[in-house]
């Protein structure tokens, strides 16, 4: 059995009695490459502006750049991870999950005491149900300061995904 | 380059309100940005389901946009989607909408207007509709946080019955702050 629209394919219940919704909205995108120089002197640096970001899957072609566009009006899932290195100097970093109708921040102070704990950078994650409107959109950014100078950067991962961005449409 | 929702669009004082009580940025940028979510929609989708027949068809497969999207779009067979954004409501106004929040209208590619044009029936009039049902949307979540914070306050006898006479009257209060204000206010 599936259910069907004008359109799509949109509910398919497997053999096993899984269901599985090929058209709902839901993303897992990852960092193209390592992006140098993003902050370190208060520059906001959004999170895919210089690589770009490489689909895992995008099941409903929502997302582009580095943002994702809600496809209709609704309640969103979306969780957004990154690992910023070359940090140790920096005495504040702020990561903001940017939507049209509200930014969800995190802030961390003393970030010097965690470098000298012996860790190779710093990571942040933000996770919201998030309400959004058919066409807001939602992107990541992160600032350091104190560095003196642009030079943090933000790490891919080279074999497990160190900065992504994920969401799906909840209800 | 083709200019595209050449008539602008005007809201009401009160949807300009409520707009702005949410957003941070201008209504023109929140369009722009939703242009191009239904640009990059209808590219992803076109190319997901018909590259692989158009290199089944092709002798050679153009490795840019500008010459790929036409060419899968003129193949044999390809059949347009004629999708439309669903669910979109409209805005409850009492006062005329006299402001104009995105004159001139927004430039696109030929190759992106082809794009579009295989996807949406008819992407110049989502892109209004889009635009008014964020005002709706704002409007109603504007009317709902603020009657939970009236009907909570002592002071208050009457809840106007009139959405826009809600904003009118949350958003002439000394202290209000939309949200560019309440941005800075909380850097500073």
């Amino acid at each position: 059995m599936t259910t069907v629209n004008a359109a799509n394919t949109y509910i398919v219940p497997t053999t096993n009695r899984e269901v599985t919704a090929p058209s709902q909205p839901c993303f897992l995108t990852w960092l193209t490459a390592d992006e140098s120089n993003a902050t370190g002197d208060g520059t906001v640096a959004t999170v895919g502006a210089i690589s770009g970001f490489t689909d895992v899957y995008d099941q409903n072609n929502d997302f582009s750049g580095t943002s994702f566009t809600a496809p209709v009006t609704g309640r969103y899932f979306l969780n957004a991870h990154v690992l910023l290195v070359s940090a140790a100097a920096a005495t504040s970093l702020i990561t903001t999950l940017v939507t049209s109708n509200r930014n969800y921040t995190t802030l961390s102070c003393n970030v010097n005491i965690i470098n000298n704990l012996g860790c190779s950078g710093v990571s942040f994650q933000t996770n919201v149900i998030a309400d959004m409107d058919a066409a807001d959109t939602a992107y990541y950014t992160i600032v350091a300061t104190g560095i003196g100078a642009d030079t943090a950067q933000i790490r891919r991962g080279t074999t497990q995904p160190n900065t992504f961005f994920s969401g799906k449409l909840i209800v | 380059m083709k200019q595209i929702c050449n008539q602008g669009f005007k809201v009401s004082n009160q949807d300009r309100k409520a707009l702005d009580h949410y957003l941070d940025i201008e209504p023109k940028e929140w369009s722009q940005n939703a242009l191009n979510g239904m640009i990059n929609k209808s590219v992803k989708t076109i190319l997901k389901d018909w590259l692989n027949k158009f290199k089944a068809q092709a002798e050679t497969v153009p490795a840019n946009l500008s010459q790929l999207l036409p060419a899968i779009v003129n193949m044999e067979g390809f059949k347009p989607y004629n999708r439309e954004w669903g669910d979109l409501i409209k805005a409850k106004r009492k006062q005329a909408k006299d402001t104009e929040i995105w004159s001139g209208g927004f430039q696109i590619e030929e190759w992106q207007e082809i794009a579009l044009n295989a996807y949406y029936t008819d992407y110049e009039q989502d892109l209004y509709n889009l635009m008014e049902n964020k005002i709706a949307c704002r409007k109603n979540a504007f009317e709902k946080e603020h009657e939970a914070k009236l009907l909570a306050d002592p002071e208050v006898s009457e809840l106007p019955k009139d959405q826009d006479d809600l904003i009118d009257l949350i958003t002439s209060k000394p202290h209000y702050k939309n949200r560019k204000q309440r941005e800075l206010e909380e850097i500073n």
